[in-house]
């Protein structure tokens, strides 16, 4: 309860300030709303159902990318930490693609899917990808060197020492990558929305921005913000349900 | 001859490590390889074991010349090296599994091997959960469940402290006389040698040659204050410090 009441000190006494600048009209509400007009706009966009239309909308893409690459980079990255042949193939492309911000892939991805769901979730996919990639083939690179042999000299072949030891052993630093890159793939996301979408929480903003309701606009970078916080802290406790010897010396 | 070493040398780059080593180890014997730090007693087990390649000679196991990693030769590393991710008994059960024996045989092998050691109430532990002296039981547990010809331990208790390595070693010598395995035990404490060993191999300084194999005959358990264990100990220590001095 002390914990709980602890975490709360910060955002109360932040809610404070702003009511009172707002609320004296220190700042005038075109920049930046009351408490109160954001609860208005938060209700307006509730009852229209719009809030949920727009968070489903960037949701659905962000589930869509982020398991596709996902399902690609996890294998790959696994691979290129496990053979020296793998990694001198694939680290130039690597390197090269990787300092490319996700947001530079936006004309191709209208180009490629046009606007809607395919070019968002392409957006998210090339976000998320790098840091699942290079956390998975970091994460088996720095696997113990001794466990591997621990393993060897219990009798594991190869293919055992890499699903019975290599796999558990960087299963953390795995799943570290998956929340890594959901938070940037996410970001991608909403970023992408306010150039090129016609639905979703980034355009629910640049829309508000539009007709000057910044009140919406609060709403929406709020959702956006809690939907991160939810979903990283449910990856965070299937990490403690999953891995319990995690952050633990051996 | 159940382990035969032939000719055995090693270099890393060009620096020799091991020079011309030439041993044979007995069935069900507890043998000792002592040298000073640097001398390649580790390289050498490691070569036993499949994890290194020697540079020129060889090693026979019943035999067969040695080419990699095996379960006939189980490892008691130095370092902990239990899977963290593993219970107890699911770390004990890890060569049985790989032997695709099933569940229910591997897990009364391993509790077997664990009552050995005092440890089936912690069967359901995590490594983590356990002090350094039960992970080193469990790692000696977990290589013995295989049922290995030889059982290698590189310092397997240096990093415990005195009151835990002396009941350790103590705990060894009882396995040992269970399970009647042939020991071969890595360590640079001299004192450690003399407590457990049938024989105890010498080592140079680096390169590790062989300098000199002490039969022990004194009974067991022995006595660490006792006049035959310390002159053994003051001989075996005299040598080893001009070892040292000479480098």
């Amino acid at each position: 309860m002390k914990k709980f009441l602890e975490a709360l000190i910060i955002p109360v006494i932040l809610l404070i300030i702003w009511s009172m600048l707002t609320f004296t009209n220190l700042v005038p509400s075109y920049i930046l709303p009351s408490p109160y007009e954001v609860l208005i706009a938060f209700y307006n966009l509730l009852v229209t159902g719009e809030l949920f239309l727009h968070a489903m909308s960037t949701l659905s893409r962000v589930v869509a990318g982020f398991s596709a690459a996902a399902m690609i980079s996890i294998p790959l990255g696994i691979g290129i930490g496990w053979s020296k042949t793998l990694e001198r193939l694939f680290n130039p492309i690597i390197q090269i693609l990787r300092p490319i911000p996700p947001l530079a892939w936006v004309p191709f991805a209208l180009l490629w899917f046009g606007l809607g769901l395919k070019a968002e979730a392409f957006i998210i996919f090339i976000g998320s990808f790098f840091p699942i990639l290079l956390n998975s083939l970091d994460a088996v690179k720095g696997v113990e060197r001794v466990l591997i042999e621990a393993a060897c000299t219990l009798g594991a072949t190869e293919g055992q020492v890499l699903i019975k030891v290599v796999l558990p052993a960087s299963s953390p630093g795995i799943l570290l990558g998956l929340r890594v890159g959901f938070g940037i793939g996410f970001m991608c996301t909403v970023a992408a929305e306010m150039i090129a979408a016609k639905s979703g929480l980034g355009y629910l903003i640049m829309e508000a921005m539009r007709l000057l309701d910044t009140g919406e606009v609060v709403v929406g970078m709020l959702t956006i913000g809690l939907i991160g916080f939810a979903i990283d802290y449910l990856l965070l406790k299937v990490e403690e349900r999953y891995i319990p010897w995690r952050g633990k010396t051996i | 001859m159940p382990l035969k070493i032939e000719g055995l040398s090693k270099k890393f780059k060009d620096r020799p490590i091991l020079q011309d080593i030439n041993l044979q180890v007995e069935d069900g014997e507890f043998l000792c390889i002592v040298g000073p730090s640097g001398c390649g007693k580790t390289t050498l087990l490691r070569i036993i074991a499949g994890l290194e390649k020697p540079t020129t000679g060889r090693i026979l196991a019943d035999g067969r010349p040695i080419k990699g990693p095996g379960a006939d030769r189980g490892f008691v590393f130095q370092q902990y090296t239990l899977f963290p991710w593993r219970t107890v008994l699911e770390n004990v059960t890890f060569g049985l599994e790989l032997k695709e024996l099933e569940k229910d045989e591997r897990e009364k092998i391993a509790i077997d091997y664990l009552k050995l050691v005092g440890l089936e109430d912690f069967k359901d532990a995590y490594p983590y959960e356990l002090s350094g002296g039960m992970k080193q039981r469990v790692a000696i547990v977990r290589a013995l469940a295989n049922n290995p010809r030889f059982l290698l331990m590189d310092e397997p208790f240096a990093a415990l402290d005195i009151q835990t390595r002396n009941l350790l070693q103590r705990e060894l010598l009882y396995i040992w006389d269970k399970t009647n395995e042939t020991i071969i035990f890595v360590t640079h404490n001299v004192d450690e040698a003399v407590f457990l060993a049938d024989r105890i191999v010498v080592l140079s300084a680096r390169p590790g040659r062989i300098l000199k194999i002490f039969k022990v005959e004194i009974d067991r358990i022995r006595d660490r204050l006792s006049k035959e264990f310390l002159t053994l100990r003051g001989e075996i220590l005299k040598i080893l410090e001009k070892e040292v001095k000479l480098r």
